[in-house]
């Protein structure tokens, strides 16, 4: 499990961007499934056939892009500016970090106006991502366009790492964590037929999940379960109400996450982590997240939804960390889940 | 002929809320039953009534919500208070004080925090008193993710009015219920539908719509009235003045040949109307509009003062005035 989300997050799949991990999915679990489908957006489908048909068609539902940056416009000066690339990206999170950008992986780093240059009253706002800019050691215009060109994405330029007592840091982690226990539920999972979908273009959409939506109605199935990261804020003076889940407390199972989960399933799976002996976590903050949920719920003529979540300590920054106990917890009860719905 | 006062005081009294309209939906579907066709719940729970009409007819969407607007559990504190989440447009500063129920009959008081400054007040620095003096003792009565709603009464006030918690929108059920009852013969087939999850953005209606692909589609949903001392939104939209035909609201525009024909139909039936023109507030309307390649959306309203408070004040006479006009109009000869 900590091999295929270390090998996820050190691919690049910037929203709008995802070839490189789509890519490396398709290549890993094309041996296991009987039909891949790419949908326009960019979102893989796959379908696995098992021995057992569950009497309702169920998809497992991941996200593949992470949130990164593009090239708007180079100063005459030779620096980059760049727009956000996805929700809810925080600005503080990005100033001073090293970049990399388009497919040669240029590098820079996103400087902001000098301290000294700065007034008082500047310093207690919040800077724009417009008074921002990536230095890529250019001298002019002209030199900055041999190494990159308008519209080039932009990632964190962060590699995965061991960290700690049990976590892993990586950027992605969030959407990545959910793909790599989808594989592993492909690849060594129960032999039950189920939908697997690796969502492009998730982290944008102000009300929906654009990637998601056309790719829960290719998948066509009536129960959903997302597995995907949700945001720990275990930090301290936190108070326990508003800590969403803790980092190594196990799977993340919420009542509600951007969608009113469906109560039947959300005991079922609490049910299954228990008789198990899974550990897992109730979501103190229902909804942090949950644009997946929220959109796929609304397919077609409906879909039940739920959810089982990896807990990210910073995710959208350049340096998110989880407990590889805890994604393999998410893989543990994902896969109970599939058994029950075989009729185990 | 319905008691409008008991049955609304029965249907708001069930405990519904966004996510979890089981329960409502079983009284509404036994109230149906002896009236509709078919009668089914789908996969979201939507309650769906259909009317069957005559050959050529059109297929004809009415939708009342049947959530209701709530609380959800999120954490229990050491000493025995609940910390909770809001199912839909709850307002932090209209539920200080309001006495809450949950489903298994628990009651509990909404509080501030006493420290908590009132003008920047959110649901974080809020909770519900059980009286529960420890975690432990808490836990004996409600857990994570259990629900609860408002537990105030429904009463009669003045010559027509009647307040109640949830007439939004357990009073449009009502009058939907009324207009299924009083169809004897249709033109259309009539689905009356009524939808789950409004309070949480339409998501009921999306997808009912999507099942049922309708011609035409109706929300009937409360609205605001500009009847009140200083109101927010200058609204010439009064209570006691009739079953209001939407022409906007802040998720759509309703189909002008939608507005034509609901007006033309009041006039002609002597149903008692005025305009609306809402600047705040969505309704199912804009999910049905928007379904497939689209449908002619309208929407009926039933004027209601201080929506989404615990006491809901709607006038009995426009409550069967829209009555009246959604079986009127469903039918009736549907023209374009």
């Amino acid at each position: 499990m900590l091999s295929i989300t270390k090998e996820l997050c050190a691919l690049n799949g910037v929203t709008g961007c995802e070839d490189e991990v789509a890519e490396y999915i398709i290549n890993r679990i094309t041996p296991h499934v009987d039909e891949i489908k790419v949908d326009p957006l960019g979102s893989i489908i796959a379908y696995k056939k098992g021995t057992i048909d569950p009497p309702e068609k169920i998809m497992f539902f991941s996200h593949m892009d992470e949130i990164g940056f593009i090239v708007k416009r180079i100063t005459d000066d030779g620096y980059i500016k760049f727009g956000i690339v996805g929700m809810n990206t925080d600005p503080r999170a990005v100033i001073g970090k090293r970049v990399l950008i388009g497919e040669n992986r240029v590098p820079g780093v996103i400087g902001i106006k000098a301290i000294h240059l700065t007034t008082a009253d500047e310093r207690k706002i919040m800077p724009k991502v417009q008074e921002m800019y990536i230095d890529i050691g250019a001298e002019t215009k002209e030199n900055a366009l041999k190494l990159v060109s308008y519209g080039d994405y932009i990632v964190f330029d962060s590699q995965p790492e061991d960290f700690g007592e049990g976590l892993i840091k990586a950027r992605a982690l969030d959407g990545r964590a959910g793909c790599a226990a989808l594989i592993k539920l492909i690849e060594e999972g129960p032999d039950v037929s189920a939908v697997y979908v690796f969502a492009a273009q998730d982290e944008v959409g102000f009300r929906s999940s654009t990637g998601g939506g056309p790719a829960a109605f290719n998948a066509e199935a009536e129960v959903a379960i997302v597995v995907d990261g949700v945001i720990a804020a275990d930090l301290p003076g936190v108070s326990a109400y508003d800590r969403v889940c803790e980092v190594g407390k196990g799977a993340v199972v919420p009542f509600m996450n951007g969608a009113i989960y469906d109560k039947n399933l959300v005991a079922l799976i609490q049910r299954l982590a228990d008789e198990n002996g899974i550990t897992w976590q109730e979501q103190t903050v229902p909804s942090p997240g949950g644009m997946l949920s929220k959109t796929i719920e609304k397919t077609r003529t409906g879909v039940k939804v739920c959810g089982i979540s990896v807990p990210v300590r910073y995710p959208r920054t350049g340096a998110s960390l989880a407990a590889v106990s805890d994604i393999e917890a998410v893989y543990d009860l994902a896969s109970e889940v599939l058994k029950t719905f075989g009729g185990k | 002929m319905m008691d409008i006062f008991e049955t609304i005081k029965k249907v708001a009294g069930v405990h519904s809320p966004s996510g979890f309209e089981d329960k409502v939906a079983d009284v509404l579907a036994e109230m149906a039953a002896p009236y509709a066709d078919e009668v089914y719940k789908d996969v979201m729970g939507n309650l769906i009534c259909l009317k069957k009409g005559k050959e050529g007819g059109k297929k004809v969407m009415v939708c009342a919500h049947m959530d209701s607007i709530g609380f959800i559990v999120t954490h229990i504190e050491d000493n025995g208070f609940v910390r909770f989440a809001r199912l839909g447009g709850i307002g932090p500063t209209s539920v200080i004080g309001t006495p809450v129920i949950f489903e298994n009959g628990t009651r509990g008081r909404v509080c501030k925090e006493d420290k908590a400054d009132i003008k920047e007040l959110k649901l974080s620095s809020m909770y519900i008193d059980i009286g529960a003096s420890s975690k432990e003792e808490a836990l004996k009565y409600v857990k994570i993710a259990d629900t609860a709603v408002y537990a105030t009464e429904a009463y009669r006030v003045g010559e027509n009015g009647i307040i109640s918690p949830y007439m939004d929108d357990r009073i449009c059920c009502v009058a939907e219920m009324m207009a299924l009852q009083s169809i004897k013969e249709s033109e259309n087939d009539i689905y009356f539908v009524f939808s789950v999850q409004e309070e949480v953005g339409g998501k009921g209606a999306t997808t009912s719509a999507y099942a049922i692909e309708p011609y035409v589609g109706l929300a009937i949903d409360v609205t605001r009235t500009g009847d009140v001392p200083a109101a927010a939104f200058k609204m010439d939209c009064d209570l006691g003045k009739g079953a209001a035909v939407k022409v906007i609201d802040s998720s759509l525009i309703c189909s002008p040949k939608v507005v034509d024909a609901l007006i033309k139909c009041a006039e002609a039936n002597d149903i008692t109307y005025q305009i609306e023109v809402l600047e705040a507030g969505g309704t199912d309307a804009s999910a049905i509009q928007k379904s497939r390649s689209g449908a002619y959306a309208g929407g009926i309203s039933i004027p209601t003062r201080y929506i989404h408070s615990p006491a809901e004040m709607v006038d009995e006479r426009d409550v069967k005035a829209t009555a009246a006009l959604i079986a009127a109009f469903c039918a009736g000869k549907i023209e374009f």
